[in-house]
């Protein structure tokens, strides 16, 4: 491995680490460690809800237009055969 | 050298703080929250929340001298007619208030700002809606980071309004003993089991509650953890849905149906409407803040409202103001304050030193008050000397719409009924002279059909 790389790979690292723990943001209010990780939990619980609803909501949307898609081309064949 | 005085509630935020100049209010902002509000005003979030009425709108002004060393900027905000507090609001006013905040926040959270705290004391109403106050609220938005304000959110609003709406409506009063909002267990021990059941206020209280306890002194738990994005916008949607799904619980108390009981004529009720308005239109100059005092739902508070003069509806019956708010807003009335105040024991000043928060006479004197229908209630139901009320009435306003009602009256008789008559000195003659003492008796106008009387009075105190 060259310095150069090594050098890339550290400040990659550092990149990762930096995302991954955000810095704290500048507060006058204490938030409370408890309240804290009750918030991360619900947070947490709440974002898992959330994405498989838009995630279901989604995949509903494709089926229906799927069949919306086959009525469609089914009316479209029915117009040209009269 | 002009002299400023700071507002004495103006310290827990480093960022900036109000101040008193030549009567003019101004925020100063200081440098060390430049960067936030630099991109309050450059995302857009400042125009966006300011039209669409939830935040004050101010204008930068350029005063040579700053109030204290680090000015960055001077602000001179839009001025509320009168500060009112949770403990003074009614649960639908708590309840719009706490919905306002959170649609900032989601607001916020789309202009990458988020709210840094969540105090019901931020929020003021201002033409009939709650707006907030506190232009110095954002900070930037940093990818991952958990909303600091959550436990102030919750403590602030979500606990009072779940104890008034599945205990009772009074445990709003208790914001006046906590400073800083209902603590989270003290809120899931005095709710009912039940709530339990509900998501909501099983894991923002009652979870929240334990989790506060068992994990205070283990701050190594939450270092380096992150909130997604989605997961942020889902808290804040599910604490919405969570106020929005309270509702006020409470069978119409016996002041909400006062008019259909009392013993008015409906001549004598017109005659007295006709009468208030005339007393009124008499006050030169004509009167900018009026204090309705015991004024029920509010029907002859719109006396004044209605001409555009600022009113505060003052009850001791929280179901009385809830009815008095819910119709100002379905009416959109923008001169009318209901809130919920028991004279025979007023808002006092409280927080660090008494000073955070103004006791009633503070943020007086009105330039005129009424007290109608209320003086028998204060004197005999609450046995203060009528000498007692004439000095306070006569601190807390300008000008004065009295109502006496004679011991002849059932009303009074009423009050008389389980007791024993120990107010020789209730009499007409009585009020007149200890009025007198503190103010000039300019017109006296009996009610027709009724053996009440109507005095418009000048305060010598308070000219």
């Amino acid at each position: 491995m060259t310095r150069l790389q090594s050098i890339a790979s550290s400040l990659l690292v550092c990149a990762c680490i930096l995302l991954a723990f955000p810095p704290p943001a500048y507060a006058y209010l204490d938030p409370g460690t408890g309240s804290l990780i009750v918030q991360l939990l619900v947070a947490g619980l709440l974002g898992v809800a959330l994405t498989i609803k838009l995630f279901w909501r989604r995949i509903r949307a494709g089926v229906a237009s799927l069949f919306r898609r086959e009525e469609l081309s089914r009316v479209d064949r029915e117009s040209h055969e009269h | 050298m002009s002299t400023d005085r700071v507002l004495p509630s103006s310290f827990r935020d480093p960022s900036g703080f109000l101040f008193w100049r030549d009567g003019v209010l101004y925020r100063q902002v200081n440098h060390s929250y430049r960067e936030d509000y630099d991109l309050l005003v450059s995302s857009g979030l400042y125009d966006r929340l300011v039209h669409e009425g939830l935040l004050i709108p101010h204008e930068e002004v350029d005063l040579r001298e700053p109030a204290a060393p680090g000015m960055y900027r001077t602000l001179r905000p839009e001025r509320v007619p009168f500060i009112s507090y949770p403990y003074e609001w009614s649960f639908g006013q708590l309840k719009d208030a706490a919905l306002s905040t959170l649609h900032i926040q989601r607001m916020a959270l789309d202009h990458g700002m988020s709210l840094k705290d969540a105090s019901a004391y931020n929020i003021q109403f201002l033409r009939g809606r709650p707006v907030l106050i506190d232009t110095l609220s954002f900070e930037r938005y940093r990818e991952g980071a958990p909303w600091v304000a959550y436990r102030q959110f919750c403590q602030h609003f979500l606990a009072p309004l779940a104890l008034m709406s599945y205990v009772d409506p009074r445990l709003g009063q208790l914001s006046r003993l906590y400073i800083d909002g209902v603590p989270l267990s003290l809120a899931s021990q005095l709710l009912p089991w039940s709530t339990r059941w509900r998501f909501s206020l099983l894991t923002h209280i009652h979870l929240h509650a334990r989790g506060e306890k068992r994990f205070a002194e283990r701050p190594a738990a939450v270092a380096g953890r992150s909130i997604s994005r989605t997961a942020l916008t889902a808290l804040i949607e599910n604490l919405q849905s969570s106020v929005e799904g309270l509702r006020f619980r409470s069978d119409s108390s016996a002041w909400t149906e006062y008019y259909q009981t009392s013993n008015y004529s409906s001549e004598a009720l017109q005659h007295k409407a006709t009468l208030v308005a005339q007393l009124i239109a008499e006050i030169q100059p004509a009167p900018q803040s009026l204090w309705d005092l015991g004024a029920n739902t509010g029907r002859f508070s719109r006396l004044a409202s209605r001409k555009g003069i600022e009113t505060i509806a003052f009850d001791n019956d929280p179901a009385c103001v809830e009815q008095c708010y819910l119709e100002a807003r379905r009416e959109g009335e923008t001169h009318l304050l209901p809130l919920l105040v028991d004279l025979t024991n007023p808002s006092p000043g409280v927080g660090w030193a008494h000073e955070e928060r103004m006791s009633l006479l503070e943020r007086g004197p009105a330039d005129a008050a009424m007290a109608l229908a209320l003086v028998h209630h204060l004197a005999i139901g609450n046995n203060v000397p009528l000498g007692g009320i004439a000095s306070f009435f006569g601190r807390l306003c300008r000008w004065l719409i009295i109502e006496f009602v004679p011991k002849t009256d059932s009303q009074v008789q009423r009050l008389l009924a389980s007791r024993k008559d120990i107010f020789a000195d209730y009499t007409q003659e009585a009020f007149e002279a200890e009025f007198g003492r503190h103010f000039d008796i300019c017109r006296t106008a009996p009610i027709e059909n009724s053996q009440r009387t109507l005095y418009l009075m000048r305060s010598r105190e308070r000219p």
